[in-house]
């Protein structure tokens, strides 16, 4: 999995990217994970079927 | 009735469990505020907007405003990687306070209802918002060391907040995230909340999907993040790389490989600007 950015992204982009100052890069970035990933995600414990019953 | 924001501080354990006997103050959190699990949560934002949250949450009318009025607020732009935007749920009995507290041998974070220390401090780091201001719904125990100056930035910042919003009982609540950072201005690292085999309490692991094992069952989205577009005014160059990554993000087969192909773009990017 650690080669996936090799693979997936183009030295072009890279450069590209890693030439911006610190805080744009970190903007970009933070863009492109708001609309990719969850921000944060905990297990449905009583769909899991875990600690069923505890409350 | 208490005052939600003489809670923006941390309090003693004798403290805290006194506020858990106050009924004004557990009603105002758990009767309307905070569901008992995060599918209710999630499902009370959908009923509340007509729509559940996407990934960015850009759906929901209110974590835009909320997401504006944080930039409009913050002098400095970094405290807000500090905050999310979150569905407040809890996982456990509404009796008693749910703590966090740093593992530091086993590198993770456990939430629930840990033993509360009369004489040890708690700051509170997840609120819902109301009349009287903004009202904790989790702590932080001291093994878990918040930057003073920073955590004050923020608590200013979600006073402010509460006050502007001119709905009060929203099932939206905001969290500062400190996991896994010495300073709230730093890079966001994403964790995952899983159950533990003691029911008192669940555990917050470093990393990405792919390192976390057991995954075959539901996830629940109950955080979401918040910066604003206000934020970013990309330029026309910028806007092309964005899009250009973005593309090549949604080629990823599943979850597992976008966490990997951001997560490396990430190391590529800002270890070299360290």
């Amino acid at each position: 999995m650690k080669n996936t950015l090799k693979t997936a992204i183009s030295n072009d982009v890279l450069k590209k990217v890693k030439e911006l100052p610190k805080d744009r890069a970190q903007l970009l970035l933070a863009k492109l994970i708001s609309q990719a990933l969850p921000n944060g995600s905990c297990k449905d414990w009583y769909c899991a079927g875990h600690n069923k019953g505890h409350k | 009735m208490f005052q939600g924001n003489t809670l923006l501080n941390p309090i003693t354990g004798v403290e805290l469990n006194s506020l858990f006997n106050n009924v004004d103050f557990v009603q105002s959190i758990y009767t309307t505020r905070v569901s008992p699990d995060p599918s209710l949560a999630v499902e009370r934002i959908a009923r509340f907007y007509g729509v559940k949250p996407s990934v960015s949450g850009d759906n929901v009318s209110d974590m835009i405003t909320i997401r504006e009025k944080l930039v409009e607020i913050a002098s400095d732009a970094s405290i807000l990687y500090a905050f999310a935007l979150t569905a407040p749920h809890t996982h456990w009995p509404v009796g008693k306070p749910v703590i966090y507290s740093f593992i530091s041998n086993k590198d993770c974070y456990h939430i629930g209802h840990l033993t509360i220390k009369e004489d040890c401090f708690y700051t509170p780091t997840s609120f819902v918002f109301s009349e009287d201001g903004p009202i904790p719904y989790e702590w932080a125990d001291e093994t878990i060391v918040i930057d003073k100056h920073e955590l004050q930035q923020c608590y200013e910042i979600v006073h402010a907040i509460n006050s502007n919003l001119l709905i009060k009982e929203l099932p939206i609540g905001i969290a500062i995230d400190f996991r896994f950072r010495n300073s709230l201005k730093k890079w966001p690292q994403r964790s995952l909340e899983f159950p533990s085999s003691n029911p008192s309490h669940s555990v917050i692991q470093r990393g990405l999907v792919e390192n976390n094992v057991n995954l075959n069952t539901s996830m629940e989205q109950v955080s979401w993040h918040a910066l604003s577009e206000l934020l970013y005014s990309f330029s026309e160059p910028e806007k092309l790389l964005l899009t250009e990554l973005s593309a090549l993000v949604e080629k990823a087969n599943g979850v597992i490989e976008k966490e990997a192909i951001i997560s490396n773009l990430v190391d590529a990017i800002l270890s070299e600007k360290e």
